[in-house]
């Protein structure tokens, strides 16, 4: 009994953090609505996880256990439903990809839509689940790992800039373009002033022809 | 005298005359109405959510089913219900005290549970719908304070489909000396403090915890099942047996 009342606390956990996401996504509340009546069963294969699911217009009711049938079950190892939950193009890893239906495949096909089309922030569940704490520890985790990831970038920017311009000699340094440019900028000057100097004078032998 | 003879009920720990108990029950819940969920989760540290998820589980309820919530008070049940038996399906909400159905009827608005559910202020003793009607009849937190207890199994059996199930969820008897202890301070002690400063009523609270002590054991009430005609009744305790569901089917 202790192990049932636990699971039971578990299932409702998991079910208000879900059912909190979801009242801000309007849309997915209403592809959920149209299947309000259906019971759809999740069978992890390698985990003693077992639930149903029952889509209402208000989000989803989860069980642990069920008297009568349900309309489909899915069925697969957890590393595919947690691929399905993470990836970013849900449709191109959900059903076929190690989890198997059975029952309505219709309603398993509407089901993959939502999931795919649902606009869902998954980590925000997990920071539900996990609390605050663990929820901020995960996202300093992130954070940290990202600010490494663009320094690790901007590093290797300059050292394939580096390698290119004093190895490979293939381009030529900062300073050594920018001195290039202004001699380009120089000459033009002085061609500028050349071709005023050549107008001028052309214009005073012409006047002088003249008188 | 047997018990059905009496013309007097128990009211907690003191026996009144049956017409009074019904009045002074009524008086407990018009003045607890208001805060009875916040005290719920208070007086049982949130696991009465439990007690009632499991029940639900345990009832095989399914899309197109007719409900009956008896002494569903502020709708914790009616509106999971609600949700499973979906647009084809039906859910009544039944309590006695109108204070209480107000503001499970406001509850369930609020939450969008409305196009499914009735409200219906009953007696569980004399209940007014036709024979054979409901799938599952559930009755939570209620039984102890209905006055004739045998009288409110006889009809709900008789609203009951054949095959229909019958779920009474009630505070009960533990058997573990240690934890029967505790839970007797607690009940005492702290309940009715709770009580007061929360709901501003203690006294209330010391009835609630006086009935659950008068209420039939885990034994008793199967046999009291069993005796309103409704076969296959067994029980379950939970947390140690301070609750039990007792299930039985109509045949």
């Amino acid at each position: 009994m202790p192990t049932t009342m636990l699971k039971t606390a578990v299932v409702l956990l998991l079910e208000s953090s879900l059912n909190k996401l979801l009242a801000t996504d309007s849309v997915t509340l209403l592809s959920l609505a149209k299947l309000s009546g259906k019971v759809i069963e999740f069978k992890i294969s390698d985990a003693p996880i077992h639930f149903y699911l029952f889509p209402h217009p208000c989000g989803v009711e989860l069980q642990q256990q069920f008297l009568g049938d349900s309309d489909t079950l899915l069925q697969g190892p957890l590393t595919s439903f947690t691929a399905l939950l993470s990836s970013e193009d849900s449709s191109a890893q959900f059903f076929g990809n190690g989890i198997s239906i059975s029952g309505d495949t219709k309603l398993a096909a509407k089901f993959q839509r939502i999931i795919a089309e649902a606009d869902i922030d998954w980590q925000g569940l997990v920071a539900n689940l996990s609390g605050d704490l663990v929820a901020a520890q995960l996202a300093k985790v992130v954070n940290s790992t990202r600010a490494q990831l663009s320094i690790t970038t901007e590093s290797l920017e300059l050292n394939i800039a580096e390698y290119l311009q004093e190895e490979a000699r293939t381009l030529p340094a900062g300073p050594e373009v920018e001195g290039f440019i202004d001699d380009v900028d120089n000459i033009r000057s002085a061609v500028d002033r050349l071709d005023a100097r050549f107008t001028l004078l052309t214009a005073q032998v012409s006047t002088q022809s003249k008188t | 005298m047997s018990p059905v003879d009496k013309d007097t009920a128990d009211f907690g720990y003191k026996e009144v005359p049956k017409d009074e108990k019904v009045q002074r029950v009524a008086e407990v819940f018009h003045s607890v109405a208001a805060k009875y969920d916040v005290m719920n989760d208070l007086m049982s540290g949130g696991i009465h959510r439990l007690w009632k998820k499991l029940t639900i589980e345990q009832s095989g309820a399914r899309a197109g089913m007719k409900i009956l919530d008896i002494a569903g008070g502020t709708g914790d049940l009616t509106l999971r219900f609600a949700r499973i038996v979906g647009s084809s399906g039906r859910v009544t909400l039944a309590d006695i005290n109108d204070s209480m159905l107000k503001v499970g009827r406001d509850k369930l608005t609020d939450k969008g549970a409305v196009a499914n559910i009735d409200f219906v202020q009953a007696n569980a003793e004399c209940l007014p719908f036709p024979d054979n009607h409901f799938d599952i009849i559930t009755i939570a937190f209620g039984l102890r304070n209905v006055t004739d207890k045998d009288a409110a199994l006889r009809s709900m059996q008789r609203v009951l489909k054949p095959g229909g199930k019958l779920m009474v969820l009630e505070f009960s008897k533990t058997d573990n000396p240690m934890l029967s202890s505790v839970y007797d301070f607690y009940s005492f002690n702290i309940l009715p403090k709770l009580g007061q400063l929360i709901a501003g009523d203690g006294d209330s609270y010391r009835y609630l915890a006086e009935s659950i002590r008068m209420h039939p054991d885990q034994e008793t009430l199967k046999s009291m099942m069993q005796a309103a005609d409704l076969v296959n009744c067994k029980y379950q305790n939970m947390t140690g047996g301070v609750v039990a569901l007792h299930t039985g089917t109509k045949p």
